[in-house]
């Protein structure tokens, strides 16, 4: 049950490691966790951009020594502010900013749509907003992404996702 | 995720249920391209029981659909769940996709099929 007194509590999911078998457990985590923080509304969103982002971090670790797996532990946190759902992915992979990433094909006939390509553009449309950096540590590179999905509380269910 | 495959009017129904995501999204375009590949070109991705798609499933649609059309047939989808069908909408699919209420409507629109466009 939501306890509305706890709704500034951080939750985290620590993965070590992450690999695409945990994409479900991912989904389930964030399921509670925004029901917990008052912001089921905003779940279907917060549920498609934490998969894609977590997604990508295994699938572009291909030069690791181990394919499969994103390098390193990824640590997924939620939290409540007023009524926005904030939500931080950490990761020890190779810097990626997704403003970075290309632009997709939204528009072309099927013959000449590219196969691929829409998981970042996904992402932003779920959120209102995407925040990245990246820093070198003693424990290697630690690229944080900021998720913020504004108004999460207030959501309606039956709204956009 | 599960998949199960039926013919109906010499249509291939591909039936999911669960959830497609980077990880089942393998499968499920193995079994799909296995059809194709097989000659059984017209097919219906009846989504009733899909849950959830992350882009891994457009990949999959697209992937199906250009190999289906490509050897004359074609991929259509039925009974898309709205926030599957709002992923569709965003990512541009809905205008390459032929997207259909149920299943018996995506079977019986191949009656007519006169090749692809």
């Amino acid at each position: 049950m939501a306890d509305p007194s706890n709704h500034d509590a951080e939750r985290i999911l620590a993965l070590s490691p992450l690999t695409l078998d945990r994409l479900g457990d991912i989904r389930q985590f964030l399921r509670v966790t925004m029901e917990e923080l008052g912001c089921a509304g905003a779940t279907d969103a917060i549920v498609l951009a934490v998969d894609e982002v977590c997604a990508n971090l295994v699938e572009h670790a291909v030069d690791h020594e181990t394919v499969g797996m994103a390098p390193g532990p990824t640590r997924v946190s939620v939290r409540r502010s007023q009524d926005d759902a904030i939500i931080v992915v950490e990761d020890r992979g190779h810097p990626f900013d997704p403003a970075d990433a290309p632009a997709p094909d939204l528009t072309s006939d099927w013959i000449d749509r590219p196969i691929g390509g829409l998981g970042w553009f996904l992402v932003k449309q779920m959120v209102d907003e995407v925040h990245y950096d990246s820093a070198s540590t003693e424990q290697g590179m630690l690229n944080r992404l900021t998720l913020i999905k504004r108004g999460a509380a207030g959501a309606s269910s039956s709204g956009p996702v | 995720m599960q998949i199960s495959i039926t013919q109906q009017d010499h249509v291939t129904i591909v039936a999911v249920t669960g959830s497609i995501d980077a990880l089942t999204a393998d499968t499920l375009v193995t079994a799909l391209l296995d059809e194709v590949a097989a000659g059984r070109t017209r097919l219906v991705a009846h989504f009733g029981g899909v849950e959830y798609t992350s882009s891994a499933g457009l990949r999959v649609l697209l992937s199906t659909l250009k190999e289906a059309r490509q050897r004359g047939g074609d991929l259509r989808i039925s009974d898309i769940r709205p926030n599957v069908r709002q992923v569709l909408e965003l990512s541009g699919f809905t205008s390459i996709l032929k997207c259909f209420a149920d299943v018996d409507s995506a079977v019986a629109s191949f009656a007519n099929m006169s090749g692809t466009k």
